[in-house]
């Protein structure tokens, strides 16, 4: 009876370490975005800190300046945004690794302008010529807050360094419009709907690991 | 990490797939055409279409609004750039004898109206009024203005009497 009760409490002695740390990087794809798209420039800081085994507290902070520009309506938007929420790890690495397979949820929260550059008017009949409207309206103060759900793929590229690729969806819950227009863009939400709340998104970053205590 | 990385392709190729709002749809209320309805002067509720009716600005002459048409039912573009649109509504338009012309205008005050991101704008018309010289010899010779609210194209603005 005691050797069985003495077995029992060695797995737990020699049980493998978790380390615990600050994870802290960028998004690659908007600047490769910013460098090769003319309507847009954009780019995003992102960190998590680890608080158990695998729960993940998670920020983001970013700041896109986007045109939209089709046949009907050329608009600017331009803002920040602020996504604070956690990630959940769901990948069972070996020992001393520290890759993830993580699904998370944000809260995020944007501030930005809407500018309103150019539009015609929109006619079936083609008797009279629309004359495009070129006097920009602008609308600042606009917010705009939505719940994400977030998939992801995080592997360790170089000692510390992580490469990750995650995909997003989103649900816009408030959203100040500007009167007689909409925001057809929304900073950090991405493209908005015309005929639901839901957004899409994409995104790969590279981010440092800072580990501070193991335990 | 294999069938992970599918998952993520698939929900990604999955949202961006989704173009509908790209294009604007016929189906999407855009700028309205006034609808006008001809009926009989002596049987004012009978539907009597205008014979050979063609329909040239006011302006410029040489553009057709309408050529040839035989219906009782006209839709009319107004234009969205001027608070008028005048038209020549020209009867057995085709037949250098009988052709009867008549000059018809209409005034109103313009606004413009956010659609959706394919469509764009719209132009809606309010406080329309009519201009139009009826006598004994004319052939259209009564009207009834039934909004003077042009918003879109689910009712009769106007009816002209014949």
């Amino acid at each position: 009876m005691m050797a069985q009760e003495h077995n029992l409490v060695v797995p737990d002695t020699t049980a493998p370490k978790i380390s615990y740390g600050i994870r802290f990087g960028g998004d690659l794809s908007k600047l490769l975005r910013t460098a090769v798209d003319a309507d847009y420039s954009g780019f995003e800081v992102m960190g998590d800190l680890r608080f158990s085994k695998r729960f993940y507290a998670a920020m983001e902070l970013g700041y896109e300046d986007r045109v939209w520009d089709q046949s009907q309506v050329r608009s600017a938007i331009n803002g920040s945004y602020i996504k604070i929420g956690a990630d959940f790890n769901a990948y069972n690495n070996w020992k001393g690794m520290d890759n993830a397979i993580s699904t998370g949820l944000r809260y995020g929260l944007a501030r930005f302008a809407n500018t309103l550059e150019t539009y015609p008017i929109y006619t079936t009949d083609p008797t009279y010529p629309t004359v495009l409207r070129t006097e920009p309206i602008e609308f600042t103060g606009l917010t705009a807050g939505w719940l994400e759900f977030i998939l992801a793929i995080r592997t360790e590229v170089w000692s510390h360094f992580y490469l990750s690729v995650h995909v997003q969806l989103k649900h816009m819950i408030n959203e100040t419009k500007p009167e007689n227009f909409d925001n057809l863009i929304v900073p950090g939400f991405n493209k908005t709907n015309d005929y639901s709340a839901f957004g899409v998104g994409y995104g790969y970053s590279l981010t440092y690991y800072l580990p501070l205590l193991k335990r | 990490m294999r069938v992970a990385l599918v998952v993520v392709m698939s929900v990604f190729f999955l949202g961006t797939s989704c173009t509908k709002d790209d294009l604007c749809s016929g189906e999407t209320p855009t700028t309205p055409l006034l609808q006008v309805e001809f009926r009989d002067y002596l049987d004012r509720d009978a539907l009597k279409p205008v014979t050979d009716l063609s329909i040239n600005l006011l302006d410029n002459d040489t553009t057709i609004v309408q050529n040839g048409l035989n219906e009782s039912l006209l839709s009319l573009p107004l234009d969205s750039e001027a608070d008028q649109s005048a038209f020549y509504w020209i009867k057995n338009a085709s037949d250098t004898i009988n052709r009867e012309v008549m000059t018809v205008s209409f005034f109103y005050q313009r606004s413009e109206q956010f659609v959706n991101r394919a469509c764009g704008f719209k132009t809606q018309y309010t406080n329309l009024a009519i201009d139009i010289e009826i006598n004994a010899l004319s052939w259209i010779q009564d009207l009834d203005l039934l909004t003077p609210n042009v918003e879109d194209e689910e009712q009769i603005h106007l009816i002209i009497y014949h």
